[in-house]
């Protein structure tokens, strides 16, 4: 039986805070759905999920200690502290300017930073994002490719932030050759398989029940495999 | 830029030097636009702090980096993107039943189980 989930997001444009729904019905027949209270919702999305789909959930995927280890490797003086994020966001909401779809999705891998500086200065926190496409070529192979990259802290006044921008700056991009390679080895496996279609779900892609996820840091991908 | 980094190193190297001269022991770290000397000294059985900070008058350092990577124009013809525009179609259709969909999926959760034993071995190495 196919599954309809019903997606309701804090904020426009399908982003923040999601509330899902999920629930099996017959072909042909009304997928029923009560909510008692939606709350503050500004946008929502429904997708009706064939039973040939193979799902995904990006978090728990890649916060495994060997892609762990590997981020932690080439970070330099920067500590990653919190685990990775995996959502989605859409183009126009990149931190750059990038020509396309407004709606197409991109996978924002994120985690927290933690820099320690000499006495004179204070600690710095902060996030850096790393955006991949990931896209099906048109033999219905799947691909992706890190598009791009971020970072954002406080502190590090009053004399420490242009050497920490600068490290970054190096640093953060200087990563992208290993996510590549590895998203690389995976996705030489994946091209064994041809899919009809590649699209992301909210959270794990829950096929039954409600919940509550944050779609700008969890998110699933899911394939129609031939 | 590079003027200023040059003489911000040429500036502190000159005072790094005097302050040498009071036993003083000191460190220096530039960026492209600002510079710092920073030292301690110690002067009748009391400690000072030195702390020389140089920068560009106008800059305002950021806390904030980005960056695209360039790819050719063609790759980004042959690809279809997830997205959330309103679509009709999409995908190539299902048209078969809903036993055959789940024997498709079976199959491929059989191939899926050894490509991750596979990418976890390679990772490993």
């Amino acid at each position: 039986m196919p599954t309809l989930s019903n997606y309701w997001f804090k904020d426009t444009d399908f982003r923040g805070e999601t509330v899902f729904l999920s629930i099996q019905h017959p072909s042909g027949g009304w997928a029923w759905i009560n909510w008692s209270n939606i709350g503050e919702k500004r946008s929502t999305l429904t997708w009706e999920r064939e039973d040939r789909e193979v799902t995904y959930d990006l978090v728990s995927l890649l916060n495994n200690p060997l892609v762990l280890n590997l981020i932690d490797s080439s970070l330099g003086d920067a500590q990653r502290t919190s685990d990775l994020r995996i959502g989605w966001v859409p183009r126009k909401y990149l931190p750059y300017s990038s020509s396309g779809g407004a709606l197409d999705l991109f996978l924002r891998l994120s985690f927290n930073f933690h820099i320690s500086t000499p006495w004179y200065c204070s600690d710095a926190d902060g996030h850096i994002d790393y955006i991949i496409a990931c896209f099906l070529d048109s033999t219905g192979t799947v691909g992706a490719r890190v598009d791009g990259w971020a970072f954002d802290y406080d502190g590090g006044g009053p004399f420490c932030t242009g050497e920490i921008s600068n490290r970054l700056n190096s640093a953060v991009p200087g990563a992208i050759g290993t996510l590549q390679e590895q998203l690389d080895i995976f996705l030489g496996l994946l091209g064994r398989r041809q899919f009809d279609l590649l699209y992301y779900l909210p959270g794990s892609a829950e096929k039954a029940g409600s919940g509550t996820t944050n779609v700008n840091d969890r998110v699933s991908l899911a394939l129609l495999p031939r | 830029m590079e003027n200023s980094s040059d003489f911000f190193k040429d500036l502190l190297s000159n005072l790094q030097g005097c302050l040498k001269e009071f036993n003083c022991a000191s460190e220096i770290k530039t960026s492209e636009q600002e510079a710092i000397l920073y030292g301690k000294i110690s002067h009748a059985a009391e400690r000072y702090t030195i702390v020389v900070h140089l920068k560009e008058e106008n800059y305002t350092p950021a806390t904030s980096g980005m960056g695209k990577l360039r790819f050719p124009d063609d790759a980004a013809q042959k690809i279809r993107m997830p997205n959330l525009d309103v679509q009709t179609s999409q995908a190539a259709k299902s048209h078969c039943s809903e036993e055959e969909q789940v024997e498709i999926k079976n199959k491929f959760m059989d191939d899926a189980n050894d490509m991750g034993r596979e990418f976890l071995n390679k990772m490993k190495k």
